[in-house]
């Protein structure tokens, strides 16, 4: 919906039109969409639509920012800045944060840059004029280097199709709500 | 490739992996289902475990 909007405002508007061609209209372009998403996560996880306004309300940063009590050395250089945007320091865990920073940061770089199943299968047509470059704007560089990784029937691509499955099958015993139950 | 060979080497792997995931639960036997003695400062008895040493 929010793409159609964005393509109709285009049409209407050489200036959008202009704008959505341009590099930073790409870069627009990819954060609406990857806002747009997240948001929606939300409203698809939360048991209602309070508890989703509430969770959304905490993302941007209504209920202030706090920062586990054992990071505070990092902040200390800009501790001025700190206390201007309300930062407080809590007893939460120090390495929870960082683990989970280093999560998003390794997801982010797999979800931009990797290339999807249609990318990896390419060779094989599985699909009607799929793009063939990476969906973010990349340097030649990681393009090229990326545009070169493609499923072949070899004993590296069974390997580690293998090592995906087993630990995709160890996985299982994780708990993982059905998400479904509320459509 | 042939597709057989394929598939020999994407199963041998799981298999593989499965065989060593086994081998290192009877090793270091968390639970105390195989009888494998404890290695100090390497296994130990599961936290979640409600079977006796």
């Amino acid at each position: 919906m929010i793409n159609h909007a964005w393509l109709a405002a285009a049409e209407k508007s050489s200036a959008i039109d202009k704008f959505r061609g341009s590099r930073a209209g790409t870069g627009f372009g990819w954060a609406l969409t990857f806002v747009s998403v997240v948001v929606g996560w939300v409203f698809f996880r939360a048991p209602n639509l309070d508890a989703a306004l509430t969770i959304l309300g905490g993302m941007s940063g209504r209920n202030g920012i706090a920062i586990p009590a054992g990071r505070a050395f990092a902040l200390e250089p800009v501790q001025g800045l700190v206390s201007a945007l309300g930062i407080v320091f809590s007893n939460e865990s120090g390495s929870n944060l960082v683990e989970s920073c280093l999560w998003i940061m390794v997801l982010l770089a797999i979800a931009f840059w990797a290339p999807n199943t249609q990318q990896l299968m390419r060779a094989y047509a599985p699909a009607l004029n799929i793009p063939g470059t990476p969906s973010l704007e990349l340097g030649d560089a990681w393009r090229h280097a990326l545009s070169r990784v493609r499923w072949v029937a070899s004993p590296g691509w069974a390997i580690t199709t293998g090592v995906l499955a087993f630990l995709g099958t160890i996985s299982i015993v994780r708990v993982s709500e059905f998400l479904y139950w509320q459509f | 490739m042939r597709p057989l060979c394929f598939f020999a080497w994407l199963g041998g792997t799981v298999v593989t992996l499965v065989c060593l995931a086994i081998a290192l639960g009877v090793a270091v036997d968390p639970y105390r289902m195989y009888g494998t003695g404890t290695v100090p400062g390497w296994t130990a008895l599961s936290r979640g475990s409600t079977i006796k040493p």
